[in-house]
C-alpha cells in the first residue's frame, strides 16, 4: 500500500559517531555459530545412528541449520553496519540490533551504575561490553563489542562524571 | 543498595532496644494448626480411616509450630534514629539494615487469623528495584496492631516535617457500593464459575463421595434423557451465575471499607479488605504518574481501573502483584477515575482528559491488519496443508472456516487497537494509549522520564514505523508510544524532555 509522503523536511535520529571494533563481526558470528551448530551437530549424528527416520532427521536438521547458515553469515555483517555509539557532555546514545534496530538515550544524570561484562568468548576476541544501568525496570543500555581497555576507560571516564551529579538518578 | 546483610556493626549500644515480635503470632499461627487438626480429623473420622492415620496428623503440624515458635524467639528489630534493623533466621540467620532515609512505604496487611489476635505483618520497602523484591522489603510477621500503626507513623514521620500538628487527612475516594456493578465485568467471571466447580468435585472428592464413579455417570444419565439444547444454555448460564457471585465476593472482599487519604505529609494511604485487610502507604514523592486501565468488558459498562506509577511498587516480572500493591481505586466509574487521578497528581483536571491525543496515522492500522492476516493464514494453513497431503476434504473445510473466523475477529481487534493509540503532552505530563483486550492510558510525569528508546524493524525503514519508548523509575520502567510514525515520535519525545535528544536529531529533507 502506497502513503503520500510528508512535504516537509522531517526528524530523523543521527547515527551516533562511533562504530564498534570491527572484531566484532568474528565474535556475533562465532556466537551464530555456537547456538547453531550444537542442535544440527546431534540431529545429524541422530540420523546416521537412527536409519528408519533418517529423513525426517535430516529434514529437522535442514530446518534449524540453514537459517542457522544464513543469520551466521549475514548478521554479524549486518550488526557491524548498525551497532554504534557515542556519549557526550549529558548522555549516552546507542544504536544496535539488525532486524530489529534500537536506539537508546540515557542522560548521564539518570546513570545508576557503568559496568564492563565479558563472556569468554569476547575475551577470546580481546572485547568488552558496556552496561550502563537507570533505575528503570527496562534494562540497562549495552555498548557491545569495544576493545578491553578503551571499555575500561570508558567506564572510568563515566563513572567519574556520573558520580559528579547529585540525587538518587530516579 | 540500602539494604545489606553484614556483621553487627560496632558501638551501636547506645541506640534503640532491641525488640521481639508480638508473641500473639505464635498464637495466631497455633490457631491455624488446630484448625487444621481438627479439619483433618474430621474428614479422617468421616471417611473411617485407621487410627494410626489420625495419630500422624498432628507431627508435622506440631513441628510447623515448633519452628514458628523458634522464629519468634529468634527475631529480633529495632528503630535507631538512623535505621530499622532486623535480625532473624533460624538455620540462616541474616541482619538487615535500612537506613531510614531510604524508607519509602510502609504497608500493613493483617489476615484474618491475625485479626482475631490483634496483629498485623509491616513491611517495609526502600523503593529500590535492584535485585528481587525480598531484597527490596523488610518484613514483620507480625506486631500489635497498635504498634504496627505506631511504626509506620514514626518511619514515615518524617515527611511531615514542619507540618508537624496539623492532622487534617484528607479523603480522597471511598467505596460507593453501586460500583458492584463493575466486579462482573470481568473475563474472571466464567473461570471463577470452573473454579467453583472443581472447588465443589473436590469437597466431593474428599468426603468420599465418589464423584468419578458414582455421581458424574449418574448425573450424565439423568442429563442425556433431556433435550441437549437447553442443558447446555442453562448450566452456561448457572456458570455464569456462580463465577457472578464469587466475583461479587471478591470485589467485597478486596475493596470493603475502601478509602483513600492524604496524609498529612502528602503521602497517600490505601486501606481497604474484608477479611485480610490492608493499608499501603505511597509517599509523594515516588509518584510518577497514573495508569488508567480499560479492558473490554469494563470499558463496555463505562468502568475503568486506575493505579499509581510509583518507583518501588516491584520489578516489572511481578506485575500483578505490584498493579495490587499500586491500586488508588477499585473498578470504578471512569468519571470518578479522572476526578480521584487529578486529587492525586494534585491537578486541576486530570492530564488524561485535558490532553489533546493525536491520533495515529494508518500505517499502524495496515500493521494491526497485517498481523491479523498472517495469523489467519498461519491458523488455516495447518489444517489446510494436513487436509492436501492427506485428501481430506473436511480438513480444508475446517481450514477455511478458522481463517475467516480470525480474519473476522483480527480485524474488529486491529481497528479498534489502531482506534485507541494515541499521545500527547499535556503540562507537566505525557499520556499515551494503546491496547485493545486491556487498553491503558499513562499520564507519566516528564520529569521523571530517565531516557528513550526507539524501536524499528527494519522493513519499516522507509515508513518510519516505530515505537519510541519513555523509559521510569516507576511503575513498569517503560512506557511505550506504539506504531507513531518515527518524525512525529521524536517530536512527542522531545517535546516531553526538551533538550534532552536535540543534539541526536538532524532533519532530513523529505523524499
Amino acid at each position: 500500500m502506497a502513503f503520500p509522503r510528508p512535504t516537509a523536511d522531517e526528524l530523523v535520529l543521527r547515527p551516533p559517531s562511533n562504530r564498534v571494533e570491527r572484531r566484532s563481526i568474528g565474535w556475533w558470528a562465532a556466537q551464530a555459530v555456537g547456538v547453531v551448530v550444537p542442535p544440527v551437530f546431534v540431529l545429524v549424528l541422530l540420523a546416521l545412528l537412527i536409519e528408519p527416520a533418517r529423513p525426517w532427521l535430516l529434514l529437522s536438521a535442514a530446518i534449524v541449520g540453514v537459517p542457522g547458515a544464513v543469520t551466521a553469515v549475514v548478521m554479524p555483517v549486518w550488526r557491524y553496519r548498525v551497532h554504534r555509539w557515542e556519549t557526550t557532555g549529558d548522555a549516552v546514545y546507542t544504536r544496535a540490533g539488525w532486524v530489529r534496530q534500537e536506539w537508546r538515550i540515557a542522560p548521564l544524570s539518570r546513570i545508576q551504575t557503568v559496568d564492563t561484562v565479558r563472556g569468554p568468548l569476547q575475551q577470546l576476541f580481546g572485547l568488552a561490553t558496556v552496561t550502563v544501568t537507570t533505575a528503570s525496570a527496562a534494562g540497562a543500555v549495552r555498548i557491545d563489542g569495544l576493545e578491553h581497555g578503551f571499555a575500561r576507560d570508558l567506564v572510568d571516564e563515566l563513572t567519574k562524571v556520573t558520580q559528579a551529579t547529585a540525587g538518587d538518578a530516579t | 543498595m540500602s539494604t545489606r546483610e553484614v556483621a553487627e556493626p560496632a558501638g551501636t549500644e547506645t541506640e534503640g532496644a532491641w525488640l521481639r515480635l508480638d508473641p500473639r503470632v505464635v498464637r495466631a499461627f497455633g490457631a491455624w494448626c488446630a484448625l487444621v487438626i481438627v479439619a483433618a480429623a474430621a474428614v479422617m473420622w468421616w471417611r473411617g480411616a485407621p487410627w494410626w492415620l489420625h495419630a500422624s496428623v498432628p507431627v508435622p503440624v506440631l513441628g510447623a509450630l515448633g519452628y514458628e515458635r523458634l522464629r519468634w524467639h529468634r527475631t529480633h528489630y529495632r528503630l535507631t534514629p538512623e535505621r530499622i534493623e532486623v535480625r532473624t533466621g533460624v538455620l540462616v540467620r541474616s541482619h538487615r539494615f535500612v537506613s531510614r532515609e531510604r524508607v519509602r512505604s510502609v504497608d500493613i496487611t493483617a489476615e484474618p487469623m491475625h485479626r482475631v489476635f490483634g496483629i498485623a505483618t509491616v513491611r517495609v520497602g526502600t523503593g529500590h528495584r535492584a535485585g528481587s523484591p525480598d531484597d527490596a522489603t523488610l518484613t514483620l510477621d507480625a506486631l500489635a496492631a497498635g504498634d504496627a500503626a505506631s511504626l509506620r507513623e514514626e518511619l514515615l514521620g518524617r515527611v511531615r516535617g514542619g507540618e508537624e500538628g496539623t492532622h487534617a487527612y484528607d479523603t480522597l475516594a471511598r467505596i460507593d457500593w453501586r460500583w458492584l456493578r463493575f466486579a462482573v465485568l470481568s473475563a474472571s467471571v466464567p473461570l471463577l464459575g470452573g473454579a467453583a466447580v472443581g472447588g465443589l468435585y473436590n469437597l466431593l472428592d474428599l468426603v468420599g463421595a465418589q464423584p468419578d464413579t458414582v455421581l458424574i455417570p449418574r448425573l450424565w444419565d439423568w442429563l442425556s434423557t433431556a433435550d441437549p439444547l437447553p442443558v447446555v444454555v442453562l448450566s452456561a448460564l448457572a456458570l455464569l451465575l456462580v463465577g457472578a457471585i464469587g466475583s461479587l465476593g471478591l470485589y467485597a472482599e478486596m475493596w470493603w471499607g475502601f478509602r483513600l487519604v492524604r496524609e498529612p505529609g502528602g503521602a497517600l494511604r490505601v486501606t481497604r479488605g474484608l477479611v485480610v485487610t490492608r493499608s499501603v502507604t505511597l509517599e509523594e514523592e515516588r509518584l510518577r504518574g497514573v495508569e488508567l486501565a480499560e479492558p473490554l468488558l469494563l470499558r463496555g459498562g463505562g468502568g475503568a481501573y486506575t493505579y499509581a506509577v510509583a518507583t518501588g511498587t516491584g520489578t516489572a516480572e511481578e506485575e500483578a502483584g505490584s498493579a495490587d500493591r499500586s491500586a488508588l481505586l477499585p473498578p470504578a466509574p471512569l468519571g470518578e477515575a479522572h476526578r480521584v487521578t487529578a486529587e492525586v497528581l494534585r491537578e486541576e483536571v486530570c492530564p488524561t482528559v485535558s490532553v489533546r491525543l493525536v491520533p495515529h496515522t494508518r500505517h499502524a492500522l495496515v500493521r494491526r491488519l497485517r498481523l491479523a492476516f498472517l495469523m489467519g493464514a498461519l491458523v488455516a494453513g495447518v489444517p489446510v496443508g494436513l487436509g492436501v497431503w492427506l485428501a481430506e476434504v473436511p480438513l480444508l473445510h475446517v481450514g477455511w472456516v478458522s481463517a475467516l473466523a480470525v480474519w473476522a475477529v483480527g480485524a474488529l481487534f486491529a481497528v479498534n487497537a489502531f482506534r485507541a493509540l494515541g499521545h500527547g503532552i499535556t503540562g507537566r505530563y505525557l499520556v499515551t494509549r494503546h491496547g485493545s483486550l486491556k487498553r491503558r492510558t499513562i499520564a507519566l510525569r516528564r520529569d521523571g522520564v530517565i531516557g528513550w528508546k526507539v524501536t524499528r524493524w527494519a522493513w519499516h525503514r522507509r515508513s518510519g514505523l516505530s515505537r519510541v519508548t519513555a523509559t521510569t523509575a516507576g511503575g513498569r520502567g517503560a512506557y511505550h508510544v506504539k506504531d507513531v510514525l518515527l518524525p512525529e515520535g521524536l517530536r512527542f519525545a522531545e517535546g516531553a524532555t526538551p533538550g534532552l535528544l536535540r543534539q541526536f536529531l538532524v532533519r532530513r529533507p523529505a523524499e
